[in-house]
């Protein structure tokens, strides 16, 4: 795996739980919307089903009385001889009366189908003739039933000695299914205003283990090999999870061991030769006579020096990249920094009469190698001066925002066209002109490359605006640390 | 009086050049290549001061030095080594050396340093420097010639107590800036021609004398006389002022 393979595999996963960090809220209101819609439907079955088995339940339990009473009164007309007698007659009425709740009635015909007595409760409405379609008939808001009766000898014959009819209102039981109704509605009501709350509560309870892992997750460190998920021991899959994320930390913290033996290695085994060679010249630079033997030996120290450097430079891209920028962190006072390098290039800008400002410096701490920062002004002051015309001027701001700082470098220079824009801070860039080799100190091309790769490495942002022929502004935007 | 060095180092080539050129300057000079050999020698031959390669074919140099100063041994130390990040340097100064040096680097610079580092164990620090007509307040941080207060920057300050610390031995401009600025310098634009050239006007405006001398190739000197060898009078603002206003964007 590449150092760019590593850093996107650490950024992904960084970025991914600071993305579930934010979104915690969507998922937890995605459960709590399928646990309420879960809640609604069920109250709203249950309510519906219990209202139907009550419905079923009361209409069955007043065919049944009706029967029962059916039943009941044929075999007293069976026992009786003749007419009904007044105390019969005042039995059934105080019957009628005692279910007048009901509307209670009894009606007896005879074997014309003619009525010969009905219960002081017949209602009105009701058809005064005989219907026979069914035993059970309903009519209107009333339900009746028909049974004949037998006597003595027309028992065998069976031909009926008469008809009764039994009969209630259906408002009662409409009544009870209307409460019922209300009732449920209630019920339903306060589903719907607690359920959703209850939903909330219920998937934060659910949700609760894996929004602490996540906050662990974000706080961990990378670099530092003790910092892993705590697993809580019950086997489960967030502890599943939680390992899953250990083991790959493992991995992420030894390929970037293996990267920075890998640059040590490296540093050792370019920089001792360079130092053998360039220690050997020097040596015998310091022997020989002036003339041309020395002039050669001290154009091979040149090299060597712009060896170095280049080695340095690769280095420090390789320790950037790897985002070991993060191990090694000072806080730094951003803008004492910038004020003491601005007194240091002054007089470069002074040699060329260049009006160099830079009293307008925010405080700002920040998390960072100094070296690392020394080595962004470095290269954007330099480059500042070293671009703009005698009699030019070169600003430089720090302003502060939340959270955030804008070192801002302007300059009156030559600026950079179009077309190099997209290209300066590209690893190796030179312009033509920048390939001139009578330039000394030597330029490697990597510098602004080096620039950029700090200030990402420290979650910054490097920007550029430039318009040939009249400057070039260079922004710096670095997180700020809060103690 | 002749220093002694102890030169720690496992590559034949590099040790054979700081032998020779310390040899130049009448340092005399041991080379050992293992951590063990190095221990011994510490302890029997007393050396002024132990030139120390980090990583010996296999093993610390850091090791040495921990052995060292475990013996309550305060024999100064200087750290030789390929790692130059800030916490290889904050972890060799913490395991008790006295300066650290990053390869490839310069001899005259291996030298000055060993030489201050020899001195310092030496010498009382007074709250006065002094150099010839020059005089440097470390209290007041005020500089004075033949008796006439010179009005520098601090950066000039800082140039002029490093020069006079180090009388009469070449400072090259990788060392000035690492003293200056902390950092090796990697731009393309010569600022400590430019700072030396300021300080060199103020200094030597209304005098014969020329203090600071350009050592052509190598740095500057500060010394009473003409250097003998490889000295041009010629002015190394030049080089700086002559800038390029092309570009070169890197």
């Amino acid at each position: 795996m590449s150092v760019d393979q590593l850093q996107s595999t650490t950024g992904n996963l960084l970025g991914q739980s600071r993305m579930r960090f934010w979104g915690k809220n969507t998922f937890r209101i995605r459960t709590a919307v399928i646990l309420t819609l879960f809640i609604l439907i069920t109250a709203l079955a249950v309510g519906l089903s219990f209202r139907n088995v009550a419905s079923i339940l009361l209409d069955k339990q007043t065919n049944l009385d009706l029967r029962d009473d059916a039943q009941e009164f044929v075999e007293q007309l069976e026992s009786i001889s003749g007419e009904i007698g007044p105390e019969r007659a005042q039995a059934w009425n105080r019957h009628a009366v005692t279910h007048e709740l009901h509307h209670w009635f009894l009606r007896v015909f005879d074997k014309d189908k003619k009525l010969t007595w009905e219960s002081i409760s017949v209602p009105d409405t009701l058809l005064s003739g005989f219907i026979t379609k069914s035993e059970m008939q309903e009519s209107g808001k009333y339900r009746f039933l028909n049974r004949p009766f037998f006597k003595g000898s027309s028992k065998d014959k069976a031909t009926p000695a008469g008809w009764i009819q039994v009969g209630c209102s259906l408002e009662l039981i409409e009544g009870s299914l209307s409460q019922l109704d209300r009732l449920l509605l209630w019920v339903f009501l306060i589903v719907v205003i607690l359920g959703p709350l209850m939903s909330l509560i219920l998937s934060a309870q659910l949700l609760n283990p894996l929004t602490d892992l996540t906050k662990q997750a974000a706080e961990l460190s990378v670099i530092d090999r003790s910092q892993l998920l705590g697993l809580r021991g019950s086997g489960d899959e967030l502890d599943s999870f939680a390992g899953t994320v250990n083991s790959l930390l493992t991995r992420v913290r030894s390929q970037l061991q293996a990267n920075e033996d890998w640059i040590a290695n490296s540093a050792h085994q370019l920089r001792s030769p360079l130092a053998a060679i360039s220690s050997n010249v020097e040596v015998v630079l310091g022997r020989l006579p002036d003339g041309k033997s020395s002039d050669m030996l001290s154009s091979v120290l040149n090299e060597c020096e712009y060896l170095n450097k280049l080695v340095h430079q690769l280095l420090l891209l390789s320790e950037a990249s790897a985002i070991g920028l993060k191990s090694k962190r000072f806080q730094v006072h951003w803008d004492e920094m910038i004020r003491e390098s601005s007194d240091f290039f002054e007089v470069l800008a002074t040699a060329k009469n260049i009006a160099f400002q830079f009293d307008s410096l925010a405080p700002a701490i920040i998390l960072a190698s100094p070296e690392h920062l020394r080595i962004v002004l470095q290269n954007i002051i330099d480059n500042a001066i070293k671009y703009t015309h005698e009699n030019g001027s070169v600003e430089i701001e720090l302003t502060q925002s939340e959270g955030f700082c804008t070192l801002r470098v302007s300059d009156t220079g030559i600026g950079i066209s179009e077309e190099d824009l997209g290209r300066v801070s590209r690893r190796f860039f030179r312009s033509d002109s920048g390939r001139d080799p009578s330039m000394t100190p030597r330029g490697t091309g990597l510098g602004l490359n080096i620039v950029k790769t700090i200030v990402e490495g420290l979650d910054g942002k490097l920007e550029i605006d430039s318009e040939l022929g009249r400057g070039t502004t260079v922004r710096v935007n670095l997180p700020t640390f809060q103690p | 009086m002749a220093i002694n060095i102890l030169l720690v180092e496992d590559d034949p080539s590099l040790a054979n050049a700081i032998l020779e050129g310390l040899s130049d300057q009448s340092i005399d000079c041991t080379i050992v290549s293992t951590v063990a050999n190095a221990i011994q020698a510490i302890r029997d031959s007393r050396p002024d001061a132990v030139i120390l390669d980090l990583m010996l074919s296999g093993e610390s140099g850091l090791d040495v030095l921990k052995a060292v100063r475990a013996q309550r041994d305060p024999t100064p130390v200087l750290i030789l080594t390929a790692l130059g990040s800030l916490e290889h340097r904050v972890a060799g100064l913490n395991a008790g050396a006295d300066d650290y040096l990053v390869k490839p680097f310069e001899m005259l610079e291996l030298i000055a340093r060993l030489t201050a580092i020899t001195r310092r164990n030496n010498r009382i620090e007074g709250s006065t420097l002094t150099f010839g007509p020059l005089l440097l307040d470390l209290t007041t941080r005020r500089v004075f010639r033949d008796g006439k207060e010179l009005k520098l920057s601090p950066t000039e300050t800082t140039l002029i107590e490093l020069f006079i610390r180090h009388e009469n031995q070449v400072l090259t401009r990788k060392m000035l800036c690492h003293q200056l600025w902390e950092t090796t310098w990697e731009g393309e634009t010569n600022v400590i021609e430019v700072h030396i050239n300021r300080l060199r006007s103020k200094l030597d405006r209304g005098f014969e004398q020329t203090l600071i001398h350009t050592i052509r190739g190598r740095g500057y000197m500060l010394s009473e006389s003409e250097p003998k060898s490889k000295m041009e009078a010629t002015d190394p603002l030049d080089s700086a002022q002559k800038t390029s206003c092309e570009q070169t964007e890197d």
